[in-house]
């Protein structure tokens, strides 16, 4: 246990519901928006980074500001809502570990709920987490792990498929 | 209420058909304005629930809400009169304000469809406004239902001892599959500090600013459910559609609010509490609360409305699936497990192939997600648990079925069916040939030896308890102890899992030292240290802590000592209702007084209900011996 965390808890006492954190910078250069950058995954040491970022960017400053209750438009946030043409990759970015845990597993609610925002209809969902499994060793052979690349490998894959390709054409 | 209305429907009729221009604008707002008044609405619940007010010592009224924009009178926070008469009249003006900025009548939409079907509002006279931003807001959130959400606790983070509490917003057509999609209404504060000093004060008086925001639901599992290890309990409310609409509209104009954030009343559960009361105005819940507001207190009271919970969902967190999927791997899967973490090629090997794959799946499922947990929580280098769960989820995808959807049984009880929070104890003991009587309070929240269920196992947070002792021989009444805070947080290691365990207490006890029998001392201590578990009988957990310890007093020569030891002990469950305590400490103080301690306690508890339990427990201190019955209620 760090120094700090007993500093906290020696001093920081009880207060009973979460309160948010200390405030820590966004960085805002992600693809398209701001969200992009939410991939915690991209840090080595998530122990000590990560739940200042998540918490920076779901309960702190950005929190109300980029999902702030009639905010109006900043990022990709409109009003505190995700804007459609940014919801996969938001979502993509947000789950990516357990996307992937989820297409190695051939299917989850991770999996089934990119395919409800990619819009592949109830009925082939069995094919698409089929296809996703498949999918999973073609994405890490490739070398490029990244939330962006699992959306383009999925695609594609859609594309050759009989089932899909309609979907993946919209 | 109704009459009235048909009444001024009926007048309405008459008066509205005669003027339609908007030039008689003035005297229709005058006229809504007194029959506003007229009515009382400045006096009713569901206009104080809007504005947030709460009644003064002094007999008048103060809003919890805290930033101008929020009202439209000057004095609005304090006259709910004279802003509903400013609302009104902002009604019937096109300029954008609050935080928002927005016309009056969509920036604060909640008010305004009140006051509209209050007062019946003419729209031939105050044309009505499209509010485009608000209804393509209420469009994507598409509600179908709301669900509140109760985050255990968390014991590795002191703002999160006690869990919290945020809504979902279930959209339509959503299945169990996608609720991760929908938004869910969190408050909480915007910290503005790193110093955790500063933290403390500023929580306690008040000094951050509260907002409401609308995390997607899959943003705030993951940092629950992955990061922070916090299982999740959902309840989906029994509202009506038009009463999740109100809540909505509320949550909107909340849009424009800040409160301040206070860490034990006006706080996450306090304001979540705040709307489900505007979505229903006949179930009080805010007002339930005096000087503190525990989210678990916010589950108990929503639990117990008859029909307002349709049905209760876990969720549970990385480390749960885990603890749950070893479980359920055979000795030899488990010890696959231990290979393939360290080493996934282990899941390429003959040996471990020639599994069904059914099993082979479930081994590396569970290897999948002790490797994510490390990756999200762990200290060290992360690059390598990433190398390896790519190996782990490779070798999965290549078994080409499916993952059998397993249900994880929770490990602690649902929130509102543990005991309750307040404990009063009622008792009679022996100490060193003198009988007493004792009468104990603990104002929060659980200890080791209370009835478990509902609470984060192995973890205790005590927080202000006091005993009053009546001594019988010597006739003296006196306070024999004070608890500021005692918290332990017992993290039992397995092959997966080595988490140091804790404890922090501090407070006031009476010691018979240096020939003064009661004697009164301010103590501070607190130990790092490890623990373990079996299940021989039910479940038991062993601990060992190295103590540091820091005493003052005047009995002690100089006043004071300060030293350290170890402590060794042991907790079990022998049945659903008895549960027993051992520990033993060793404390030795080289400064200030020199002196060494030995302490040893045995404690029983029996669960006679939820809410009553019998303890019966021996301390002995330095030579000190004590005997106490206690009957222990929780209210």
């Amino acid at each position: 246990m760090s120094k700090a965390k007993w500093l906290q808890i020696g001093v920081a006492l009880l207060p009973l519901c979460a309160t948010g954190v200390w405030a820590a910078a966004n960085p805002d250069n992600g693809p398209g928006c701001g969200l992009g950058k939410l991939a915690w995954s991209d840090y080595d040491h998530p122990k000590s980074i990560a739940p200042q970022v998540m918490m920076a960017t779901t309960n702190g400053t950005f929190g109300s500001q980029t999902f702030g209750i009639s905010s109006g438009t900043s990022g990709c946030t409109n009003d505190g809502t995700i804007m459609a043409e940014h919801k996969v990759n938001v979502f993509a970015a947000a789950n990516y570990e357990s996307l992937s845990q989820e297409m190695a597993r051939g299917g989850g609610e991770h999996l089934a709920s990119l395919a409800e925002l990619m819009g592949v209809p109830e009925e082939t969902r069995p094919e698409f987490f089929a296809l996703a499994q498949t999918q999973y060793a073609s994405l890490v052979a490739s070398g490029n792990t990244t939330p962006a690349a699992m959306i383009e490998t999925l695609q594609s894959g859609m594309k050759t498929h009989p089932n899909l390709i309609k979907v993946s054409s919209n | 209420m109704s009459a009235l209305l048909g009444f001024v429907l009926l007048v309405l009729c008459f008066i509205g058909n005669t003027s339609q221009s908007r030039a008689a604008d003035g005297s229709y707002l005058h006229e809504l304005q007194l029959r506003a008044v007229t009515a009382g609405l400045h006096q009713q619940r569901y206009w104080h629930l809007l504005l947030h007010y709460r009644p003064t010592l002094v007999g008048g009224y103060e809003s919890e809400a805290d930033e101008p924009g929020f009202f439209l009178a000057p004095n609005g926070k304090t006259d709910p009169k004279a802003e509903l008469e400013a609302t009104l009249s902002q009604f019937f003006s096109t300029e954008l304000i609050g935080r928002s900025r927005q016309p009056g009548r969509c920036a604060f939409i909640a008010r305004y469809h009140w006051l509209k079907a209050e007062l019946a509002i003419d729209e031939t006279r105050l044309p009505a406004e499209p509010c485009e931003r608000f209804n393509s807001w209420f469009k994507e959130l598409s509600p179908a239902s709301m669900t509140l959400i109760f985050p255990s606790a968390y014991m590795n983070n002191p703002s999160s001892m006690f869990g919290h509490l945020l809504l979902r917003v279930d959209q339509k057509g959503q299945t169990e599959q996608t609720r991760l999609l929908a938004y869910t209404i969190n408050y909480s504060a915007d910290v503005t500090t790193d110093n955790g000093f500063v933290f403390a004060v500023l929580g306690v008086v008040g000094g951050f600013k509260g907002y409401f925001s609308t995390h997607p639901y899959y943003i705030k599992a993951r940092e629950y459910g992955d990061f922070e290890n916090r299982d999740l309990w959902e309840y989906r409310l029994n509202l009506t559609p038009e009463q999740i609409e109100h809540l909505l509209m509320h949550t909107w104009e909340m849009g424009n609010a800040s409160l301040d954030y206070f860490f034990f009343k006006e706080n996450c559960a306090y304001q979540i509490l705040s709307l489900i009361e505007v979505a229903d105005p006949d179930i009080h819940l805010t007002d339930r609360f005096w000087f503190y507001t525990f989210p678990s207190d916010g589950v108990r009271l929503i639990a117990e409305k008859p029909g307002l919970v349709k049905d209760v969902t876990f969720r549970p967190a990385r480390a749960t699936q885990i603890r749950r999927g070893r479980e359920a791997l055979s000795g030899d899967e488990q010890a696959w497990l231990s290979r393939i973490v360290r080493d996934p090629n282990e899941a390429r090997g003959d040996s471990f192939t020639s599994l069904p794959a059914q099993r082979q799946a479930l081994v590396l499922d569970v290897a999948s997600d002790y490797l994510l947990y490390q990756i999200a929580t762990g200290d060290n280098d992360t690059a390598v648990y990433r190398e390896r769960n790519k190996a782990v989820l490779v070798a999965r995808s290549q078994l080409k079925i499916p993952s059998v959807p397993v249900a994880i049984k929770p490990i602690a009880g649902p929130p509102e069916q543990g005991h309750d929070i307040r404990r009063v104890g009622l008792g009679t003991g022996w100490r060193e040939g003198e009988f007493f009587n004792e009468l104990n309070f603990r104002l929060a929240y659980h200890d080791l030896l209370d009835p478990e269920y509902g609470y984060t196992a192995d973890a205790q947070i005590e927080a202000l308890g006091i005993a009053l002792r009546h001594y019988y021989r010597s006739d003296r009444t006196r306070i024999e102890r004070f608890t500021l805070v005692n918290i332990v947080s017992l993290s039992p290691v397995n092959a997966l899992f080595q988490s140091p365990s804790w404890k922090i207490n501090t407070g006031f006890a009476t010691i018979q030292h240096n020939g003064c029998r009661f004697c009164r001392i301010g103590n501070l201590n607190g130990g790092i240290g490890i623990a373990a578990e079996s299940a021989w009988l039910k479940r038991e957990v062993y601990f060992a802590f190295a103590d540091l310890a820091a005493e003052y007093g005047r009995v002690f020569d100089s006043d004071y000592r300060i030293g350290g030891g170890i402590t060794v002990g042991a907790l079990a469950d022998v049945t659903e209702r008895w549960k027993i305590g051992l520990s033993g400490t060793y404390l030795q103080f080289p400064i200030g007084e020199k002196s060494g301690e030995w302490r040893i306690s045995a404690q029983q508890r029996y669960t006679l209900h939820k809410n009553v339990a019998l303890r019966f427990d021996f301390n002995q201190r330095a030579g000190t011996q004590e005997y106490l019955l206690n009957l222990q209620f929780y209210f």
